[in-house]
């Protein structure tokens, strides 16, 4: 199985750490339950510098099968000379199978793959934001390695701190960071913070996660996230205005033609 | 003209009965001013365009759509060249403008008027509507379906150029992402608007029946980080390309005869494009091959068979804020013969002949660029600049722009267009030159647009 560390593919789905042990603590976060399906209505507030805000509203479908991949698809919806763009990540678990990801741009009538480091590069700003678009899939470990870096309490909670190290300049050239650290929650296991560092071993931008809840009684699921860029000084707050976990989505949700179609 | 309409009002009356079950409207308002330095006038266009657009479905297997777009361009009565008529027209099915003084200044069009249905792994299009072909960026020698506005409308954008054609657009999608395979079939030919070209030509209207139907088909796939297409369409010439008729005139005891009519000769259209992700670099590639009538090059008033070409290479700097493309864009023109400028093509002729020529005045050429794009500020302000030139008619085009995201729906737009020739003004082949031809190589502009999404 792949081991990867999702950062946004599953609404909500948090890491879990149950153990002192990273590996065990990973290997557990990996395998931790997901919604076979979900659908939400979310909204993007994009600040910069000078404190101007931009605000994305956003309709979501995620679809996971354990052990094969997580799959999602978001349309947007607002503001008006957004409306309409999609944008579809695909993440297989199988490490020979590479993660795929597409948009399509409704001013061009065009799809378009997102490749590492091309024209649309994974490490570019997914649609003005503070994300990129590597952050919106998953950081796949076999480009990082993974270590404790100790025990810190954030807002009361103690956390794990997991720090992940770029292999090699593929891994920084996928995904633009050569380091990253989260902090993990001791009790429950979600994830509370990350920070990202350049390839030069800067840190540049800092995630903090909150509103984790137990959705269903097993899964882990938060409500809002917001990432400060720490060069532009500007801040991204991504949260959940509704969210349905669903028992099962139909394929064709996940597909280039609805991509293309919106249908 | 009016059977025309009625072809276009069947998808648009079902569509109208579809729309109970959900409607999402939208559109855009665009103010602008151009500016040509190099005429008389400080502002050489200055207007709104827009467009009203509603999309909706029936369950999961029936879907429409509606987008009405509209032109108006203030006129200064006071330069009148050609009489300072006003004409109205319709100039394409469901397509009306108003002119004045042989320019566009007011147009009502309905671009998209089409219903979709989903039937398994088909999808269905019927009506008005917009298909893109090719996968380079911005210079598609494949996309040749939608005819355009070309020179008859102050528009930043590719997009806005083209037209909307009533169509049949069938897509069988492919299991597992892997692609499509498209087949369309339009019943009619409409060319693009064109300039006015003098008082001597006019274009032939072309006939409806069997003679002017067009079809294509095209497959993409994406095997991994590569997405390749092949396409084959058969068209009429989007511009005019052969002549239908002459007139005789008597000057005492000579008698001249000369063309008077333009029509559209049949083109096929053989197409092939990729991209490829790799390395660090976006590669796209685009080719095709146009088959004309005169194959064997020897009608020196049309066009010659040609194969044309794109190859773009991208990099993304900066943690993905600027970006530098590198292309390529060669054009061969088979059973080349070169074009001449003599007094022996009669004067009403010239301004057609000139225009024909345009990219095919030489065998071999070959268009080199290189653009850089970058995004500041969370992509609210977004400046490009691109230079084109082409080796074998030394010519040039300069562009810069900035958009600016002013508010949600709210963006600004200021850039700027600059022809040139590297070739001594005096220089008769300046005129099939791609930007330095007589009709580009004075038309710098200068443009200001601020648009409003809803």
């Amino acid at each position: 199985m792949k081991k990867t560390i999702m950062l946004i593919a599953t609404f909500g789905a948090c890491l879990a750490a149950g153990a002192q042990d990273v590996e065990a603590l990973l290997d557990k976060n990996e395998n931790m339950p997901r919604p076979p399906a979900s659908q939400a209505e979310m909204r993007m507030v994009i600040t910069n510098k000078a404190g101007q805000s931009r605000t994305r509203e956003i309709s979501a479908w995620t679809q996971t099968k354990d052990g094969e991949f997580n799959k999602q698809m978001m349309t947007f919806t607002a503001p008006a000379d957004v409306r309409d763009t999609r944008f579809l990540t695909v993440d297989w678990k199988d490490p020979a199978k590479a993660d795929e990801q597409a948009i399509y741009i409704p001013a061009l009538r065009k799809v378009r793959t997102i490749g590492a480091a091309g024209g649309d590069s994974k490490t570019g700003a997914f649609l003005g934001s503070d994300f990129s678009f590597a952050d919106i899939g998953s950081l796949d470990r076999k480009y990082y390695d993974a270590k404790s870096a100790g025990k810190e309490t954030l807002d009361g909670v103690a956390c794990v701190k997991v720090e992940f190290t770029a292999k090699g300049n593929d891994a920084i050239a996928n995904y633009g960071y050569s380091k990253v650290v989260k902090w993990l929650a001791a009790d429950n296991a979600t994830s509370r913070q990350t920070e990202f560092y350049d390839k030069n071993g800067k840190l540049i931008k800092r995630l903090v996660v909150s509103g984790t809840e137990l959705v269903d009684g097993k899964y882990w699921q938060f409500k809002k996230m917001q990432m400060f860029n720490l060069v532009s000084g500007g801040n991204t707050v991504w949260e959940f205005i509704t969210s349905k976990n669903l028992p099962s989505i139909a394929d064709s949700y996940f597909t280039l033609r609805y991509l293309e179609r919106g249908r | 003209m009016r059977k025309r309409h009625a072809i276009l009002a069947a998808p648009l009356l079902l569509g109208a009965a579809l729309s109970a079950q959900t409607f999402a409207p939208s559109g855009y308002v665009t103010a602008f001013a151009y500016a040509a330095p190099e005429k008389s006038l400080p502002i050489d266009a200055a207007g709104l365009r827009g467009a009203l657009n509603g999309s909706g479905t029936l369950g999961d297997a029936v879907s429409y759509g509606l987008s009405l777009e509209a032109y108006g361009k203030a006129f200064d009565m006071a330069a009148a060249k050609y009489g300072g008529a006003v004409k109205n027209s319709w100039y394409a099915p469901a397509s009306f403008e108003v002119t004045y003084d042989e320019e566009t200044v007011f147009a009502c069009d309905l671009k998209e008027a089409w219903v979709g249905f989903a039937l398994g792994d088909f999808d269905l299009t019927v009506g008005k509507q917009l298909v893109t072909w090719g996968q380079a960026d911005g210079t598609n020698p494949t996309d040749n379906i939608n005819p355009r506005y070309v020179g008859t409308r102050s528009v930043s954008t590719a997009a806005e150029r083209k037209m909307g054609i009533p169509m049949v657009n069938v897509v069988y999608n492919l299991p597992g992402n892997a692609g499509n395979v498209q087949g369309i079939f339009i019943p009619y030919s409409v060319p693009n608007r064109m300039p006015y070209m003098g008082s001597f030509l006019s274009t032939a209207e072309i006939p409806l029946d069997v003679s002017s139907m067009e079809g294509g088909v095209r497959a993409i796939v994406y095997p991994g980080s590569l997405s390749v297409s092949a396409s084959y369409l058969t068209i009429l010439d989007r511009y005019p390309s052969d002549i239908v008729a002459y007139t005789t005139q008597t000057f005492g005891p000579v008698t001249v005869t000369t063309p008077s009519a333009l029509g559209h000769n049949r083109q096929h259209v053989f197409g092939l494009d990729a991209v490829w992700l790799i390395g660090g670099f976006d590669l796209r590639t685009e080719w095709a091959y146009t088959m004309t009538k005169d194959f064997d090059g020897t009608d020196p008033y049309a066009r010659n068979p040609f194969v044309t070409g794109v190859v773009q290479a991208s990099r993304t700097f900066i943690d993905g804020t600027t970006t530098l493309t590198l292309s390529w864009s060669p054009t061969y023109i088979f059973n080349f013969t070169k074009p001449v400028v003599s007094p022996m093509i009669p004067v009403n002729v010239r301004p057609y002949y000139y225009r024909l020529y345009i990219g095919q005045g030489y065998e071999f050429e070959n268009m080199v660029g290189l653009r850089a794009q970058t995004k500041l500020l969370n992509e609210t302000i977004q400046p490009e600049a691109m230079f084109l030139t082409g080796l074998s008619a030394r010519d040039c085009l300069a562009t810069l722009s900035v958009g600016v995201n002013i508010a949600d729906g709210w963006n600004l737009k200021a850039g700027a267009n600059f022809y040139g020739s590297f070739r001594d003004p005096s220089d008769v082949e300046m005129k099939f030159g791609t930007f330095s031809n007589d009709n580009l190589i004075d038309a710098d502009s200068i443009y200001l647009e601020l648009r409003f999404d809803f």
